[in-house]
């Protein structure tokens, strides 16, 4: 095990003592950052998606933002502006909240479309283009978007194609019967959180990045990996998965075997990050359809 | 810290586990124990103490000893070694320090890794056996302990190894080296002269002709049935009381024992030139002897071998005929040898004596044996001739009733008169040295010729002239004595006294006597059969095998092609031929990127599937190695830790970059244990 790989471990122990038993949405969420993709959190209200979002931060040492969208947020509120100075004379940008590592997007869907994609936009390309002058964001960057399925008045739902640009969409659910005696019994959340140490830095995410990049996937493997996405797109009625799908699958199943000291990805572990990748791609925005089309693909599909 | 020097940092053995450590125990003897008799007394007790003592440790988790202690004890081998050899620079003493060390290893050896090292150190001490002895059931014992080794080895790099399996792995590892070893064996070029011609002396030959006699000598090399030298004829063998095979001549007696005296010189060239009229007159004799290794120089060939073309020995090597008649080879006979050679049998050898010849030829010790004396000379006056002295000899020896026995009773002080005239039983050597006293008292020049007489043809040989086996057992004395105007004459008293001796060998004149070895008793029966057919499948091993040296080795590559007839030729092609093979292999590893191939790991994946399905659980289409184990060993919760590494080892081979290892997948199948829980 490298000092990197014993680094994550540590993380997963710190994020674990914050949000009570979520080990599994954790690590997905830990995949995330480190496969390079954004992660969407649809849940109810108060199961503590924007708790999670400040634990990643304050655990991996990231420089945290939030914004919270509403329908008459502008795209320059969240990018920044340029702004006239008076003294010299000249307008000179400012940057907005999207210049920093992990940037959590609190109910983007009750946004303006206008606004979501100029978000999406930034979350693309990695910079923010404004009057001619390119600005780029800081590395790493990481967005951690929530939306709220039932809250659907005064809503802009996502549409697919910016959908696709999250990597993964998690769902917190409620906590168990014991998890939630602890959570009940412990300490304030807030106090936890403002105590937490960084356990690495943005240097490290970075290495980590490229060491998950490294992991070997054999030809066997990819195999499998496109025997989904052929399968996704025979299912006929409903769009199947796009290439970008794959390439996050792939990605996403490198950083879950890393995160698991594995050297190679195995087809674990592109199991274990199907529905969270595939799950909001399918389903033409139906939530729940999608990913019990993730899960029937699973069940189809045998390993080659 | 002395303490820690003493006992070591780690506290105990263990890591070794018992039946792997047996199977090295045993492994070490049979790589030592050939050399034990020829070891000095004391090292075989040490080597039985270590490896006790290191079994005793295996089970009651003693403290191994620390590096000051171990220091102590080879240092305390290195000694030892070099005062019983005296000094350690012969080959003898290499062995029996590498043997010393390989045992100490023992006492250093805690993980799998050490066992393994000290597997291959013992494959060492198995090779050393070779520089002894290249017989066949040598060379079986050594293939034995080198697969056995192999399997060890096995045993400690895979753990949980069945010893099936590695038994397995191992035959199959030495059959694999077959090819190449025998390809080798052809091909590669030889040098000249014996490979293994280091001079190991030392106690290696323990049997074998001396050139000095006592009574009683002779008696206990007729009781080994191990081989002299064999003999292939080109046609029919000639009578076995015609073969008289020479080997040194005795001169001089002191009463109690014949030695060779001076060493004989070349033969001179008016000799050369008195012989070669009577050589033309006779047909010569051909044969190819195939003479065992005795530490001497003698070469063994019937009275008497052609000495004007000499012997025809493989190349490099040297013989020369000496005054005495013998054939000496320039160096000792350290290795099985294979030479031709003509005789003209019975010849007789005219040679004029010198009178210092004569007078060493008549020498009798002052003060000994006075009746025998005085019935030579009472001969030696009676009759005219020497030829006369001879016959009436022979009358009174066969008069006399003699008894053949390897048992003589006990002589005394006088003992050529105590056998003649109040024990009248002995062997050979009685006869011959009382029958060369009585003439040398008669005045006629004689001396003793040790050698062998007679030899056994095998009849299951299918060759197309006869083999013969000549053992120790047909060891043998003679006389020759000086006749004016027909030279050196043969006699043998033994045959007057007991001519069975010569015509039949030793086991049908001695009736009931249990002094000979079963075995000669047993001719004809079925044991009889099977130590003739083993004799057999020695010569054959000889001759096709060990007497395959450079000059034959040219001779037959030669045959196949006049371009293989070079060593230059031959060497470029052994070159080119392992570079052939080695590019083939690394390329075919290449080739399979490290790895076995899919359909390989497939297969046994498969074969795992069925045992598991066996028992009612099969993997789903969509269900990965890894899951379908987790479910597997909540059926078999104490096979977890087996079925997970399975899947594991499986995944690696399936999906990993690494050069994975397919010897773990299979060692863990066969660990598996299935039962119904």
């Amino acid at each position: 095990m490298s000092q990197l790989q014993a680094d994550i471990t540590a993380t997963q122990q710190a994020l674990q003592q914050i949000i009570v038993g979520k080990t599994q949405a954790l690590k997905l969420a830990t995949t995330c950052l480190l496969a390079g993709g954004h992660l969407l959190l649809e849940d109810v209200p108060g199961v503590g998606k924007t708790t999670a979002a400040k634990a990643l931060a304050a655990v991996f040492g990231l420089q945290f933002n939030r914004v919270q969208f509403t329908a008459d947020l502008l795209p320059a509120d969240i990018l920044g502006a340029a702004v006239y100075h008076a003294d010299s004379t000249e307008f000179r940008f400012h940057p907005g909240p999207v210049f920093c590592q992990l940037l959590l997007a609190d109910e983007i869907n009750r946004a303006s479309p206008r606004t979501q994609s100029a978000l999406l936009e930034a979350m693309a390309e990695g910079r923010v283009t404004q009057d001619g002058t390119t600005h780029a964001l800081p590395q790493p960057f990481f967005v951690v978007a929530t939306q709220n399925p039932l809250e659907q008045v005064g809503t802009w739902p996502l549409p697919e194609s910016q959908l696709d640009r999250f990597m993964m969409r998690l769902s917190l659910g409620y906590p168990a019967h014991a998890d939630e005696r602890l959570l009940l019994q412990g300490e304030d959340r807030e106090a936890l959180l403002a105590a937490q140490q960084a356990v690495t830095s943005a240097e490290q995410i970075l290495a980590m990045r490229k060491a998950v990049r490294s992991i070997h996937v054999s030809s066997d493997w990819l195999d499998y990996l496109q025997a989904l996405l052929a399968a996704s797109r025979e299912a006929g009625v409903q769009q199947g998965l796009s290439p970008r799908a794959g390439l996050a699958l792939k990605q996403a199943a490198q950083a879950w075997a890393w995160l698991h000291n594995s050297e190679y990805a195995k087809p674990d572990d592109l199991q274990a990050v199907f529905v969270a990748v595939a799950g909001h791609r399918l389903g033409a925005g139906d939530q729940r359809a999608g990913e019990q089309q993730a899960q029937a693909l699973l069940q189809q599909v045998a390993i080659p | 810290m002395v303490r820690r020097l003493l006992f070591g940092r780690q506290p105990q053995y263990g890591a070794l586990g018992l039946s792997r450590l047996l199977l090295l125990l045993v492994g070490i003897l049979l790589a030592v124990g050939p050399h034990f008799l020829r070891l000095p007394v004391w090292l075989p007790f040490i080597i039985a103490v270590i490896l006790l003592w290191r079994l005793a440790a295996e089970l009651r988790h003693w403290p191994m000893p620390g590096p000051g202690l171990r220091v102590v004890l080879s240092s305390a081998g290195f000694i030892a070694i070099g005062l019983s050899y005296g000094g350690l620079r012969s080959e003898a003493a290499g062995v029996g320090l590498l043997i010393t060390m390989l045992a100490l290893k023992l006492t250093e050896s805690a993980t799998a890794r050490d066992g393994l090292v000290a597997a291959i150190f013992a494959i060492f001490a198995v090779a050393a056996q070779a520089l002894y002895s290249q017989s066949i059931i040598q060379t079986a014992w050594m293939l034995f302990a080198l697969g056995w080794l192999l399997a060890v080895q096995l045993a400690f790099t895979h753990e949980g190894l069945s010893l099936g399996k590695a038994a397995k792995a191992a035959t199959a590892l030495l059959l694999q080296s077959l090819p190449i070893a025998l390809l080798l064996f052809v091909l590669f070029p030889r040098l000249p002269g014996p490979l293994w011609g280091i001079g190991l002396g030392g106690g290696a030959f323990t049997t074998g002709l001396s050139d000095e006699m006592r009574l009683g000598d002779v008696s206990s090399l007729a009781q080994s049935s191990e081989v002299a030298f064999r003999v292939q004829w080109p046609g029919k063998a000639p009578a076995t009381n015609e073969l008289y095979w020479r080997g040194p001549v005795l001169w001089d007696y002191d009463g109690s024992e014949w030695q060779k005296g001076r060493e004989p010189g070349l033969i001179t060239a008016d000799v050369r030139q008195q012989l070669q009229p009577l050589l033309a007159n006779s047909a010569p004799l051909n044969y190819e002897v195939f003479l065992e290794p005795h530490e001497k120089r003698w070469l063994f060939v019937l009275d008497m071998a052609a000495p004007l073309q000499g012997l025809s020995l493989p190349e490099g090597r040297k013989a020369s005929l000496s005054d005495q008649m013998q054939w000496l080879s320039s160096k000792n006979v350290v290795d099985p040898l294979r030479y031709q050679a003509s005789s003209f049998a019975g010849s007789r050898l005219p040679l004029a004596l010198s009178p210092r010849t004569q007078s060493r030829a008549l020498r009798l010790p002052a003060g000994f044996n006075p009746k025998t004396i005085a019935l030579g000379r009472e001969w030696g006056q009676q009759y005219g001739s020497s030829a006369a002295v001879v016959a009436a000899a022979q009358r009174w020896f066969i008069a006399q009733q003699f008894r053949y026995t390897l048992r003589p009773s006990p002589l005394g002080d006088n003992q050529l008169d105590d056998f003649l005239f109040r024990n009248k039983n002995g062997f050979c050597g009685h006869f011959a040295s009382s029958f060369a006293a009585l003439m040398r008292a008669a005045n006629i020049p004689s001396r003793l010729v040790a050698g062998y007489q007679g030899g056994e043809v095998n009849p299951l040989a299918d060759y197309a002239g006869d083999y013969m086996v000549v053992r120790q057992s047909q060891a043998h004395i003679w006389v020759e004595v000086w006749l004016e105007d027909q030279g050196w004459l043969r006699v043998d008293p033994t045959g007057w006294a007991a001519p069975g001796r010569l015509t039949d060998g030793l086991a049908d004149t001695l009736p009931g006597e249990t002094s000979v070895p079963t075995l000669f008793s047993l001719q004809g029966s079925m044991f009889g059969r099977l130590r003739l057919n083993y004799d057999l499948l020695n010569y054959r091993w000889q001759r096709m095998v060990l007497s395959y040296d450079g000059e034959r080795q040219l001779k037959f590559l030669s045959g196949i092609h006049p371009w293989l007839g070079n060593i230059g030729n031959l060497i470029a092609l052994c070159g080119v031929l392992l570079a052939v093979l080695a590019i083939g292999y690394s390329s075919w590893l290449l080739r399979k990127d490290g790895r076995v191939s899919y359909s390989e790991v497939e297969k046994h994946w498969q074969k795992l599937l069925r045992k598991i399905a066996k028992q009612g659980l099969h993997q789903r289409p969509q269900e990965t190695a890894t899951a379908f184990m987790q479910r597997a060993s909540e059926r078999w919760p104490s096979q977890r830790l087996t079925l997970t590494a399975l899947a594991r080892e499986y995944s690696a081979l399936r999906y990993s970059k690494l050069e994975a290892d397919f010897g773990r997948f299979e060692v863990l199948a066969t660990k598996l244990q299935l039962d119904e829980e």
